[in-house]
């Protein structure tokens, strides 16, 4: 053995793979066959249903194109994207605000998990009515849902971010005299940041759920209220349409969580791959 | 060294006060306690460290050896403000030490670098908490990085490094202040011993370029005998200075590989080596 590696001369033609192979090396090749093959099998089988139970795949994209033709479909999204962002963003900055003070002082950890253990065990849905009749059924309703929702994965991701700081970090900003409000955010927000942007994408992921939930029995409106309308009247292609419109924010919003958190915590990825 | 005059420049030294490090009479004590009925009791007391004294003359390495567990690391803590004595008082350049302060600084055994801060940025991080404005922090960065032979990586992370160079770049940090007193806790205690070798006599030089005195925890007989003036040798539990041995300067023709295999210092270690067993046998 000349024991020698290197760029080959570019002559070599090189060996078919086995179908097995190929499926194995071109996971998206799998995935478009198996997605075009359910349509057409839905497409089928769809036709022959009752269209009161059941739709097909070329009536929901009509219904797509009349939704979206007579701007209703544009109006839901953004009735339901308002309260949703602002809850979002209350429970952002609420969320970390209770995680970072419960993470810090343990006094105040105390006096304050019996509500967010309790308030987290219960399922928020329960609490639907109740928040009715508080906060009647408009907006204000809504945003209240969301946060109900979404700020406790954010509240006890940032909490355990900041318990999760070594000791060995926060000597460093001792012995280097660093001031109080220099160790928090120098040292314990960046080294809990990975934990944070977790609780945050969770949150997102629970915020379109409570989203949803709010519009189903508060005033019914945004895209909730288009699939409870559609689904009342019994056209079960637009019903679709809601569904899918929700089902692709919740994708585009976790891709972005993800990618933020890829962004700002890819230090600790590789610090973990390094062990 | 150019580089290093300026911040001489910046920071006169003062000719009134005493300089150096002087630790009198520290006692240290760790108790256990349980919590009953509201009362904190006591349940079992050890005594780490008891009567030490010693001095540090400006621009003197100083190493404490001893076994684990003698205190020698607890010892530094207290000198870094990082714990607190039961008793006695240490004074740095004439001033009582009561807590961290911006003219010591540590290189700790496990590197304590950010991870999510770049090289040039950890060496900046002291800098960057006294405010300095971000062009000039990276420039006086960037020195220390050239100092410690680390120019190029700049840009990269600590996970990116070998254990050596994360070493480099927490001596480099540590420097950044032109601290009066540099303290080092086992620095190369966790690098494999060619890096270690390596790190020791750069270590030589750049020390031989700045001029801190220097604290040094260590259990390496052969570290404490290449890099200190003196050696302060502890036994353990409680911890006590049991020897002071100091070390012949090396002639400046000596290299660093020499004089680790110079007979005359294959003899204190030796000497160094028994007083150790003496007290615990270790090696």
């Amino acid at each position: 053995m000349s024991g020698q590696t290197g760029p080959l001369s570019g002559k070599d033609p090189g060996t078919r793979m086995g179908l097995i192979e190929f499926f194995d090396t071109y996971p998206n090749v799998v995935r478009a066959i198996s997605v075009v093959l359910f349509l057409c099998v839905w497409e089928i089988v769809g036709r022959r249903m009752d269209p009161i139970f059941m739709t097909y795949p070329v009536a929901i994209f009509r219904a797509a194109i009349g939704l979206i033709a007579s701007g209703e479909l544009l109006k839901g999204f953004l009735q339901s994207l308002v309260p949703f962002a602002v809850g979002m963003l209350i429970s952002i900055v609420l969320g970390i605000a209770i995680g970072l003070a419960m993470g810090l002082w343990r006094i105040f950890e105390y006096a304050t998990d019996p509500y967010v253990n309790a308030l987290n065990a219960i399922p928020r849905v329960a609490l639907v009515p109740l928040i009715i009749l508080w906060f009647g059924l408009g907006v204000l309703a809504k945003i209240v849902i969301v946060v109900s929702v979404a700020i406790f994965p954010i509240i006890i991701n940032t909490y355990s971010g900041v318990r999760d700081v070594r000791g060995a970090l926060l000597d460093v900003g001792n012995a280097y005299s660093a001031s109080k409000w220099q160790s928090l955010h120098l040292i314990i927000l960046p080294a809990a940041l990975p934990f944070i942007m977790t609780g945050v994408r969770v949150g997102l992921a629970l915020g379109i759920i409570g989203m949803v939930v709010a519009e189903f029995f508060t005033a019914v409106n945004g895209l909730g209220g288009i699939i409870v309308e559609y689904g009342n009247t019994f056209q079960t292609a637009k019903m679709f349409v809601a569904i899918f419109a929700i089902g692709i924010l919740g994708v585009i919003l976790s891709e972005a969580a993800m990618a933020l958190e890829r962004h700002w915590a890819s230090w600790r990825v590789s610090e973990r791959n390094r062990q | 060294m150019a580089v290093l005059e300026r911040d001489l420049a910046t920071n006169p030294v003062s000719p009134v006060v005493a300089k150096g490090l002087a630790v009198s009479h520290v006692h240290k004590t760790y108790r256990s306690t349980v919590a009953k009925w509201g009362r904190k009791i006591v349940t079992s007391e050890l005594s780490v460290l008891e009567d030490i004294n010693f001095d540090a003359h400006p621009g003197e390495v100083v190493t404490l050896l001893g076994p684990s567990g003698c205190g020698k690391t607890t010892l530094l803590r207290i000198i870094a403000g990082l714990a607190q004595a039961d008793s006695g008082t240490i004074k740095l350049d004439g001033n009582k030490v009561v807590g961290p302060s911006k003219d010591k600084a540590v290189v700790f055994q496990h590197f304590g670098l950010l991870p999510w801060l770049d090289v040039i940025s950890n060496v900046a991080f002291p800098l960057k908490l006294d405010g300095i404005p971000l062009a000039e922090r990276t420039a006086r960065a960037e020195r220390y990085i050239k100092l410690v032979n680390l120019n190029g990586f700049e840009r990269h992370y600590p996970h990116n490094l070998s254990g050596g160079m994360q070493q480099r770049v927490g001596i480099a940090r540590a420097l950044a202040r032109d601290p009066s007193l540099l303290l080092m806790d086992e620095p190369f205690g966790a690098l494999d011993a060619q890096t270690r070798e390596v790190l020791q006599e750069e270590l030589l030089n750049i020390l031989a370029k700045t001029r801190n005195t220097v604290i040094l925890v260590t259990h390496s007989i052969t570290e404490a005998v290449l890099v200190s003036k003196h050696v302060l040798v502890f036994s353990s539990l409680p911890g006590r200075i049991k020897n002071v041995v100091t070390i012949p300067p090396r002639s400046s023709d000596m290299s660093a590989a020499e004089a680790r295999t110079s007979l005359e210092r294959k003899e204190i270690e030796r000497e160094l080596r028994e007083m150790l067993r003496e007290h615990e046998g270790i090696q």
